[in-house]
Formats: C-alpha cells, structure tokens, sequence
C-alpha cells in the first residue's frame, strides 16, 4: 500500500504540468501554446498576453490550487478528529462564522473600508473572515467543551452555530443593497476571480506551514481512528491532540474562506477519494488530499471560468454540483456497509 | 517494582460509590484475575491503573512513581490496555493496525516491522495480516487488537517490567480461541508481564490466573490464589450463585459447576 501510495504521488506530477498549461492556456482570451511558452519562459509584461498570463491566469491557478489542498488537508484533519468519513471543517463554524463576520461588516459597517489607508483597504475583508473563522470555532469548542469532551457534543454545537450564523446571514442579506448583495454571493458561493499575487502568498504560507505541522501527525491522527482511549493508552496527549486538529483546520479554511468565499465539498470529498485509494493510514492520506485537493479545485475552477465563458461561474457551485451526488454515493456506500 | 493501586476512591455519579478504598499490585510475571458481579467496579479499577479514570482518592503507582508523573510515551512503552469495545470505522489493513502498537517506540521501520510479524504469529493472525479489518469477524478483530497491545510492550524495557491490562478480553470469542488467548497472556506474562484482566468465566479465571481478586460493590472482598479464593462458599456470598466447586479432572486447579 506504501508503494502504492508513491506511486500515485509521481502520477500526479504530469497530471499537474498537463492541467496547469492546459488552465493558463483557456479562459476568455485563448493563448497560443507558442506564446503561453514564450511568455513562461521570458515574461513580458508590457504585451497583453504577458499581463493576462502573469497578472490574471497565473495567480489564479495558484490560488485555486492552494485553497484546493488548504480545503482537502483540513478535511482529513477534521475527518480523523471526528473519526467520521462523513465529517467537514464547516461542521465546526468556520465557513459560517467567516461569512458571517464579512457580510456584517459589509452590510452593517460599509463605511469601515473607506476610513482604512489604501494599502490595508484589500485586506481587511480576508482578515475580518479569517478572524471570524477563528472565532466561530473558538466559540464552538466552548459550547461543545461540557464534562465529557466528546466529539458529538462539538458537532450539536457546530450545528446550532451554523444555524443561528445562517440566521444572521440571512437578516444581513435582507437589509443589503444591490451591490452588496452581489459581493455576498462571492463570498456564499466562493470564487477565484480576486485572485492577486498577494493572496496567492499569503494562503501559500499558511499552506506550507498548516502542511508541516500536520504531517507531523499522521501517528496520533491513525491512533485517534482506533479509539480516544486507544489513542491514549498509545501515550498521545488526547485533549491537545484535539485542539490542535481544531485549530489547524480553523486557520486553514480560514485562511481560504478569506480569499476566496466558502467552497464546498472539496474537504469532504477528496480525502475519501484518497481513502478509497491508498486506505486510511495518514501517512499517505495526508499528503496526497494536499496533491488531489489542489489538482480538483484547479479543475473545477477550469470549469467555472470556461463553461460560460467570458462569464464564469462561482466556482462553489461546481464543486458542490459535482461533490453532491458524490455525497449521497458515499452515504449511501456506507449503509450498505453498515447493514 | 509493580503496578499497583493504593486506597481508591472513586464515584463516578454523586450517588453512588464506584469504588471504594480498593488496593490492588500486579507483579511482574504474575497473572491476576479481576472479578465480580456486573456493575462490582472490575472495569472502572481497570480504567483507574491505566490513568483514564482519575480517582476521587488513593493513588496508582507504576514502579517507584505515581501514575500521573510518567509521560505519556513512557508509560505507553511499559503498559498497554486492551479496551472493551472497539469501533474502527476505517478499513485498515490488520498489519497496519498491530503496527499502530509500535507508535510509542523509536525503534525503526525494520525492527518494527518484525515484532509485528511475530505478535500476529503468537495470535495466529499470520495469514490474515494483508485483510481489511471490516472483512474479519468479531473474534479475528479482537485477536488483531491483542496483538496490537502486545506488539506495543514486546521487547524488555530499561525502565523496569512491563504490564499488560485486559478488559474481558475473551468476550466473543469461540471455546478454542478463548483458550489460544488465555495461553498466549499466560505466556507472555512468563517473559516477565505482569498481567491483570476482567473475567467473567470463572473457570478460566482458576485455569490460567495465579491471583484472583473479587470485587463486590466497588470493595476488593478477597484476594488470593485460585484455589483459595473460588470456594462454594465464597461464590455463594459475592455471585449469588450456589455452584459445586471439585478438583479440575486434567488440571491443577479447582472446577465449578453451578447448580
């Protein structure tokens, strides 16, 4: 299964080199092989072809893929913290209470971004979502922090959090101007299009440092799959073990809610693509959700932007049109196993 | 050197006392036998000595120290629990599971890999160790997990004797495996394992333990070796259960039948 693991991770370097010259070439201007490679190879910036491949395409793609393994690394965290192969980060509030804090600050506060210096101005929505994000989970983890610590307990107040924000969504949504409405289904329904270099630096950081620390925990994370005692009789600190997944994966989705809205089912679905693959053992599952995360959402963003082109599609329709019936496979997959 | 509870004092609701000044030592080398009627405590006792369960009062002891100042890591090298129940929703692979053993130690792939092999031997698991652990039945799976538990106190270890807890490990399986099991605890606590485990066939509990403990109400009542503990008399009183105990026909060791 190890081999087989490596193996699939060498087949995903030219799937990767293939998918990303074929996303830079398509979009509403289609690039030339010859000129897409000229332009690689020695940028030109003062053609237009230089600009919508360095400025527009490039940065895009990037995103796309770091939001995509930012997305399907936390799902396996949060899958493997729930022990359930059905579990998400959204369960924990982080998707919601990150909208929810930008669509207040949008709608209740519009005159926030004009006081901010120019500079900060692009900045404060992400960092407002990614705060939100936080402290959704944080809050979260207190409702759900009773005498046992179990993890039904932070699922009920997941749940009952993501209700009571989709409340205040809702309220927002109805005192919200046209524009603003327009701007909050960015960020309900995710996009790429805002994509700027800055963003691509900021989610690659996190993402490089979210991947170092959770690689790191692939042993605890297949001692949690036996069991909390299990895990515990195996010697791993349990109660830290648990924070720190929540934790991880709260900066990790909100890391990518900020940039780029919430995207759904990538975090679901892609680490059991990778379980159904190689097996459960974290040791692969960990760094091949990272590589099949960011080649499916650099795809379904390919999709979103191409289908209608030169309008495009908010990118969170794709996947969740495409991971819902995948969904219901897997539910349904899983009671035939049960019974 | 020993693992042993002193005066615990546990209650788990307000109302009532789980377990009340119960002082028990696991020696090395030595198998104990813990048992007593549903709800007499034999579980949470067990979940004391392991550290999950902190008790009101008393203390547990793992050689010279107190429970609560080993590390993780460290005790985890010298004492391993095998659990109840099991649920597992993923499809590991049974080698995969008695490798997850060997988390606690730095051994190296290599040498890691060896023990594995040889605990799924000493459990006869050999030819099942490439199946999926949702392909196996109730008693393979609870075999896997012994071997899992054993693979992780394998070897000797420089900070003293190791030991080894079971909570009623037999429970589903068939006569011949519940046999192959008590054997296979019986032998590992020859290489220097102290073991304690919760039974609930007396019979096996005279068979294979040196020290039987009966717990009655969340109170160790008696304690002592198989022959002097399992008398009609004292099964009456602490089961509520009147049985014949006789003389095993093929073993050394006493017989009971009930009634």
């Amino acid at each position: 299964m190890l081999r087989r693991g490596q193996q699939l991770g060498w087949l995903l370097l030219p799937l990767f080199a293939v998918s990303l010259l074929a996303g830079l070439a398509s979009g509403p201007v289609q690039l030339a092989w010859s000129t897409l490679f000229d332009q690689l190879f020695f940028p030109d910036l003062s053609r237009t072809d230089g600009v919508i491949l360095w400025q527009i395409r490039m940065p895009r793609i990037l995103l796309s893929m770091i939001v995509g393994a930012l997305l399907a690394l936390c799902g396996t965290l949060v899958q493997g913290l729930f022990r359930n192969p059905l579990a998400e980060p959204g369960l924990m509030g982080v998707s919601s209470g990150a909208t929810l804090m930008v669509v207040i600050v949008m709608v209740l506060l519009p005159g926030l971004t004009a006081q901010l210096p120019a500079w900060a101005r692009p900045l404060l929505l992400p960092l407002v979502a990614f705060s939100g994000g936080l402290f959704a989970t944080r809050l979260v983890m207190l409702l759900g922090h009773g005498s046992a610590y179990s993890p039904l307990r932070l699922i009920l107040a997941g749940v009952a959090f993501n209700m009571v924000a989709a409340a205040g969504i809702g309220l927002c949504a109805y005192l919200a101007t046209n524009e603003q409405l327009r701007t909050l289904t960015f960020w309900n329904l995710g996009s790429f299009s805002a994509a700027g270099w800055d963003a691509v630096l900021m989610t690659g950081v996190v993402l490089i440092g979210l991947a170092a620390l959770s690689m790191r925990l692939y042993r605890p994370l297949n001692a949690l799959l036996l069991g909390e005692s299990e895990a515990r009789h195996l010697g791993f600190d349990v109660p830290r073990l648990k924070r720190r997944i929540v934790y991880l994966s709260a900066a990790g989705v909100g890391a990518a809610v900020a940039f780029t809205g919430v995207i759904g089912f990538i975090g679901l679905v892609v680490p059991h693509i990778v379980r159904m693959l190689v097996g459960p053992d974290h040791r692969r599952v960990l760094p091949l959700s990272l590589g099949f995360g960011a080649l499916l959402t650099l795809w379904a963003d390919w999709i979103a932007r191409t289908l209608i082109s030169p309008a495009e599609l908010p990118v969170g329709i794709v996947t969740s049109l495409l991971g819902g019936p995948f969904f219901i496979y897997l539910i349904h997959r899983q009671r035939g196993r049960l019974t | 050197m020993t693992l042993s509870a002193h005066d615990i004092s546990l209650s788990l609701t307000p109302e009532r006392t789980t377990l009340d000044t119960v002082s028990i030592r696991v020696r090395p080398g030595e198998v104990l036998a813990l048992i007593g009627q549903n709800g007499a405590g034999k579980s949470s006792l067990l979940k004391v000595l392991c550290g999950e369960y902190r008790p009101d009062g008393g203390e547990v002891r793992l050689h010279d120290r107190s429970l609560n100042d080993w590390s993780g890591p460290d005790r985890a090298r010298l004492l391993s629990v095998l659990p109840q129940q099991h649920t597992l929703n993923f499809e590991f692979l049974v080698e995969d599971v008695v490798g997850i053993g060997r988390y606690p130690h730095r051994t190296g792939r290599r040498h890691d890999d060896k023990i594995v092999r040889e605990a799924l031997d000493l459990c006869d698991l050999l030819s099942l160790r490439q199946r999926g652990i949702s392909e196996l039945s109730g008693g393979e799976r609870q075999r896997v997990h012994l071997a899992r538990v054993l693979a992780q106190i394998w070897e000797a270890q420089p900070e003293g004797h190791r030991f080894l807890l079971l909570d009623e490990p037999s429970t589903g399986l068939d006569l011949h495996h519940q046999q192959a099991l008590f054997r296979t605890v019986r032998q590992f606590a020859q290489r220097g394992v102290g073991v304690l485990l919760v039974v609930h066939d007396l019979n096996l509990a005279a068979r294979y333990a040196d020290q039987i403990v009966v717990l009655d109400q969340g109170r160790a009542v008696l304690s002592g070796p198989p022959k002097s503990v399992l008398t009609a008399e004292h099964i009456e009183r602490h089961f509520d259960l009147r049985v014949t105990v006789q003389a095993h026909p093929h073993h050394d060791c006493p017989l009971i039948v009930s009634h």
